[in-house]
Formats: structure tokens, C-alpha cells, sequence
């Protein structure tokens, strides 16, 4: 009987015409929102929900959900092209797709972008099905204790992450956490490292940090040293088609990594409170550390691009799950969505089980159907977006500064993120310029106000004997095998050769 | 010359952690307990790779600078330049009078472009930025002070 629920779902939406045309009406619009730095997929929902009005719950949901699941593939483009991130979560994906296409490879790096979307988007939609009825008591199973130790884990990637300079590495993501706690403290209230300043109550921005930080230097490096961002011959270079779909079947070369964070990328979208963020450097770290030659990250190794991308667009099906059984956001986007949802007349929450599976199949399909959707649609546009990296470097410098500052604008409506964007942006200049390996700021800064939350909270309800909860020892035995990893393979093979240089 | 770059950049990052930890020193206990657990140990550990740098520095000796730094450095000066003037004309005018400006200003005297692709270059970004972020979305973009003291 469930069968026949789960195929009519399909059958529903792909045998309406009016269905159809929304996803296909959503997709470009959720990959633009992704492209343009500072926009992102809850602002694309919040925009979208006044063309919503007076639609039935199924094409409103269907339309919202096609355009939010599909945002980080969008976000990729420019990660990779300019070494900007269209949204925090694309950011792990520049350490290698930028270097690929300084490397000429820019038609392969989208390929693998492409493809590991599509794929993640795909499992993260078998894995909310899978899940369905396991829910329960896998989300109710997380605690502040269980909160703090997984970031602690992601945490102690900063050391895979750090490269030849484990030093300059474990600073630099320090640095990250020290500026995750500029905000309000959360338990006394007392505003920390704020120097007075409103706007750097709630946190200082992940996006405008991202940006000072990633793309400032790349266009201040890119005009001192003259010519295009592609660092090869155009003749030399390959951005068809050809390069475009083997960068796809990278995707499946390297299946088993795909297959592992796109699941781990599902597992940490069904925590709320977790978000895309930690889930795409997580994988990032994993990747690193699970490659059998970690010395060619981020110098364009395509595993580099493969991991974040899967995991991000994998956990928008983690993060539907609590969204929509619960009630509980799994993500801010989610967030956002569940207002949508409510507006539509969807009433999340456990009754969901029993009287609104239908609609949760047909979400489910929406999911993996705007996922393939996207891949195929955006996949003849990859190479002419490949081309624009070989247009001179002096053409694209004003433009990519101004997204800059437009992204760090917008991204809270605060004139004063543009003085972060500066000010962190000449530090990452000389960052980059004396090797200092930038991607571990982001862990820090991403993972830091979680785990300070989390230590809080467990330390108040069970004191420091939250460490010896069944799940807290998992993740502590976790967070030892991989510092134990780390060092079994610097003892083995020497210190990793990898440079951090974007 | 010991005192170079990569020094300098090294005791930035000391100040900051050592400006961050004198801070936290002054907060209550529970709100600074995290700040001082990272920042205490990245200020010793910056302070070891100040001494790294150093010694690196006197082991090699005042190196003579080489072409293509000493090529770089203009080249430098003049993309900061180039940001401050962004950021000034940006918090002066605001997006859609300062972005176009710029561009064609970038393009024409900073990279020697022909006037025609200085002009096409800020119209796009005009057509871009009003087109899409305030009409199409009706966001708001930053109109800078001098512009919202004129306006009133």
C-alpha cells in the first residue's frame, strides 16, 4: 500500500503539466538566488512567498521547496569561477574549484559541482524516505551534549585542514573561533569584542567574513599580478562540453566518497541547529583526511569539490525531516520554509504521519526531480561559464568587488559589514600572501558559536558527566580516531605537502 | 631588511589575539571562560611563530628583493588604492551612483580600457544593480551618507 502512496506521489507530479512548469519555473530561479553572493535561499523564499498566494498547499510547497533545494548548486558557480561564494555553505567548495579553474579545468570543477549537487540532492531525498520510519528517536537522541561534541569533531579537521603549516593552520582557525564569539554572550547577556557596535550583536556574518576573507584577496591577487583568473593558455585550457560531463562522472569515479558525505551531509541537515555550513566543511575535512594523497587539496584536487557540494545540497532532505515532523526547523532556511508551509495551510508536525504523507512523497520527489532537473538544465550553460574566466582579470575586478560589497551588504541590510569586508579583507590579502592557510577560519567561525551553546547547556543539565552518555562516548571515541589519524599519517608519511594558497 | 612582511603580518595576528585576551579578561567569568581557553594558548603559539619567522629572517639574511617583488609592490599599493576608493564612494553615494562610476573609473584609468568599454562596463552594472536588486527585488541598497544628507 505504501508503495502505491509513493508512486502516486510521482505520478502526481510528474503527470501535471501545471507541477512541472513550476520546477522547471523554480530551478533557474533557486540556482540565481544561489549565484549572486549575498541573496541566498531564504531570501529567495521570502520573495517568493507573495507569488504563492492563492496557490493550492502541493504547487506552493512544490514550487518553494524546487527553488530552495537547488540554491547551492547555483552557489557553486562562483565559487568556483571567482573564488566568491554565492552562500556561507559554497565556501569550502572555492579551496579546490577555484584552484581547478586557475588550472584551466573550470568545465571539469563545474562538472563535479554539477553532478555532486544532483546526486547529493538525489540521496538526501532517498535518505529522508529511508529515515521516515526510524525519525523519532534518531532526532530526539541529539542533545546540547551530542551538539557540542560533533562540533568538536569538526573542529579537529582545523589540523587536516591546516596543511605544510599545522601552526599557521591551527591560529587561523582560532581566529575564526575568537570572532565567533564577538556577539551578546549568550548566558550573561554582556556584549564580548563588540567595541560598542549594534551590528555585532547577533554575531559577526559569515557571509561577509567569507567574503573579506576569500574573495577581496583573490581580486586584490588577481590585479597585482596581471592576466586572467585562469592561469593556463585558452588554447591549452578545455571548457566544453566534453570536460564539463567528465567532471560529472568524476562524481562517480569516486563514488564511495560521494555516497559517504552525501549521507553525512543528510545525517547533520536532520540536526537542527547544525546548518549547511558545518555540513559542507565537515565533508570537506573528511575528504581530506580520507584520501589516500591529501597533499593534492587544494591545489584543485576534484574530491575537494565533490565533498562540500553533496553534502550541501544532500542535507536540504536531512533537514526537511524535523521540518516537517516536528516542526522543528532543521536549518534557517527550513525556518523560513515552515512559515511558508503554515501560510499554505501545511500544519508540520507529527499528525503529518498519519494525514499529510502523501504531500511528504510528493516533497520527496520534488526534492530529487529539481535536483536531476538542475543538472541537466544548467549542464549546456557550464562551459560558456567556463570562457568567463579567461575574460583579463582587469575586467572582472570591478565587478566582483562591487558583488562583494553588495553581498556583505545585503546579507544583513548593515552598512558596517562593508567595513568588516574591508578590514578582513587586506588581513586575508597578506594571509594568502605569506601562506597562511585560510579554510580552518571558517570551521572556527561556523562550528565556534554551536559548541559554545551546546558546552553551556550540557554543562548545565548534566554537569561534566554529559561526556559518559552512550552517544558522547561515539563521538569522543570520533574525535580521538581522527586526531589519531592525523598523526598516524604525519608519522607515516611526513607532514602534508598541501598549500592552502586560495 | 628583518623587519618584513611576513613578520608584520605574524604580529598583527599576535596583537589581535593579545588585544582579545586583555578584553576578555574584563568580562564575567561564564561569558569569558571560552575566550580565554583559545585565546591564551594562539597568543603563546603566535608568539613561537613570531620566533619561527624571526629566526628565519636572520638565518637568511637581508635578502635582496627580487624582480618580480619589487614589480609587485606598486602593483599592491595601487589595488588598495583602488579598494579604499571603492569603499569611500560606496559609503559616500551608495550602490547604484558609486558602482557604475567605479567601474567605468576602474576600467578607464585604472586598467587603460578604450572609453566605449569603461561606459558599456558601468551600464551594466547600473542596469544590473537597479534592474534587478531594486526593481526586479525590490531590495534595498545602501544610498551612502552624502546621499541621504542631500536628500534629506
Amino acid at each position: 500500500m505504501e508503495l502505491d502512496r509513493i508512486f502516486d506521489s510521482l505520478l502526481t507530479i510528474v503527470g501535471s503539466p501545471h507541477l512541472v512548469g513550476l520546477i522547471i519555473l523554480a530551478v533557474p530561479i533557486g540556482m540565481f538566488f544561489g549565484a549572486i553572493p549575498g541573496l541566498g535561499g531564504k531570501l529567495g523564499i521570502v520573495l517568493l512567498i507573495p507569488f504563492v498566494f492563492g496557490m493550492d498547499a502541493l504547487s506552493g510547497a512544490v514550487f518553494l521547496l524546487a527553488m530552495h533545494a537547488v540554491v547551492h548548486t547555483g552557489g557553486s558557480i562562483p565559487s568556483i569561477l571567482f573564488g566568491v561564494p554565492g552562500t556561507g555553505p559554497d565556501a569550502a567548495t572555492i579551496v579546490d574549484g577555484y584552484p581547478m579553474t586557475q588550472k584551466g579545468e573550470a568545465g571539469r570543477a563545474l562538472g563535479a559541482s554539477l553532478g555532486a549537487s544532483g546526486f547529493g540532492g538525489v540521496v538526501g531525498g532517498l535518505f529522508l524516505a529511508a529515515m521516515l520510519p526510524v525519525l523519532r528517536p534518531l532526532v530526539l537522541a541529539f542533545s546540547p551534549a551530542e551538539f557540542f561534541l560533533l562540533a568538536l569533531l569538526g573542529i579537529t579537521f582545523i589540523a587536516t585542514l591546516s596543511g605544510d603549516s599545522l601552526l599557521k593552520g591551527l591560529l587561523v582557525g582560532m581566529f575564526g573561533l575568537m570572532l565567533a564569539f564577538v556577539s551578546l554572550d549568550p548566558f550573561t547577556g554582556v556584549p564580548r569584542f563588540t567595541f560598542g557596535q549594534l551590528f555585532l550583536w547577533d554575531g559577526v556574518d559569515v557571509i561577509t567574513a567569507v567574503l573579506g576573507l576569500f574573495a577581496i584577496p583573490e581580486m586584490i591577487s588577481l590585479g597585482v599580478k596581471g592576466g586572467s583568473i585562469a592561469q593556463v593558455r585558452k588554447e591549452a585550457a578545455t571548457y566544453n562540453l566534453r570536460e564539463v560531463i567528465e567532471g560529472i562522472f568524476d562524481v562517480f569515479r569516486h563514488w564511495a566518497l560521494s555516497i559517504r558525505t552525501a549521507l553525512i551531509g543528510a545525517v547533520i541537515g536532520t540536526i537542527p541547529g547544525l546548518g549547511g555550513d558545518a555540513a559542507s566543511w565537515i565533508c570537506y575535512g573528511h575528504a581530506v583526511q580520507s584520501s589516500k594523497d591529501p597533499s593534492r587539496f587544494g591545489k584543485g584536487a576534484v574530491e575537494g569539490v565533490i565533498a562540500p557540494e553533496t553534502a550541501n545540497n544532500s542535507k536540504e532532505g536531512g533537514s526537511l525531516l524535523p521540518t516537517l515532523f516536528f516542526g522543528v526547523p532543521g536549518s534557517s532556511g527550513m525556518a523560513i520554509m515552515l512559515g511558508a508551509f503554515v501560510m499554505l495551510g501545511i500544519q508540520p508536525g507529527p499528525m503529518i504521519a498519519l494525514t499529510g504523507m502523501d504531500l511528504v512523497w510528493s516533497l520527496i520527489w520534488t526534492l530529487m526531480i529539481a535536483n536531476v532537473l538542475a543538472v541537466f538544465m544548467f549542464l549546456a550553460c557550464a562551459p560558456a561559464f567556463g570562457k568567463l574566466t579567461y575574460v583579463r582579470g582587469g575586467l572582472l575586478i570591478p565587478f566582483v568587488i562591487t558583488l562583494a560589497f553588495l553581498g556583505a551588504f545585503l546579507s544583513h541590510a548593515a552598512w558596517e559589514n562593508i567595513v568588516l569586508l574591508c578590514g578582513l579583507g587586506v588581513l586575508g590579502y597578506f594571509l594568502k600572501k605569506y601562506r597562511w592557510p585560510r579554510p580552518p577560519f571558517v570551521i572556527g567561525l561556523v562550528l565556534g558559536p554551536i559548541a559554545e551553546n551546546s558546552l553551556h547547556k550540557a554543562l548545565a543539565i548534566w554537569g561534566p558527566s554529559f561526556f559518559l552518555r552512550p552517544l558522547s562516548l561515539i563521538f569522543i571515541a570520533l574525535i580521538f580516531g581522527s586526531i589519531g589519524v592525523y598523526f598516524w599519517r604525519v608519522r607515516k608519511n611526513g607532514a602534508p605537502q598541501v598549500r592552502y594558497d586560495t | 631588511m628583518i623587519l618584513n612582511g611576513r613578520i608584520l603580518t605574524t604580529t598583527v595576528m599576535l596583537a589581535i589575539f593579545a588585544g582579545m585576551s586583555a578584553m576578555a579578561l574584563t568580562y564575567p567569568e561564564k561569558a569569558r571562560f571560552l575566550p580565554l581557553l583559545i585565546s591564551i594558548p594562539a597568543t603563546l603559539m603566535c608568539l613561537a611563530q613570531l620566533v619561527f619567522d624571526i629566526r628565519s629572517a636572520l638565518q637568511d639574511g637581508p635578502a635582496e628583493e627580487t624582480a618580480e617583488a619589487a614589480l609587485e609592490r606598486p602593483r599592491e599599493i595601487k589595488m588598495f588604492l583602488w579598494l579604499a576608493v571603492f569603499f569611500v564612494a560606496i559609503m559616500s553615494f551608495g550602490f547604484l551612483i558609486a558602482a557604475p562610476v567605479l567601474v567605468i573609473a576602474f576600467l578607464r584609468f585604472g586598467e587603460k580600457e578604450p572609453w566605449m568599454t569603461a561606459i558599456l562596463g558601468g551600464l551594466g552594472a547600473w542596469v544590473i544593480l537597479y534592474g534587478v536588486f531594486t526593481w526586479l527585488l525590490e531590495l534595498f541598497l545602501f544610498e551612502g551618507f552624502i546621499t541621504r544628507l542631500l536628500i534629506g
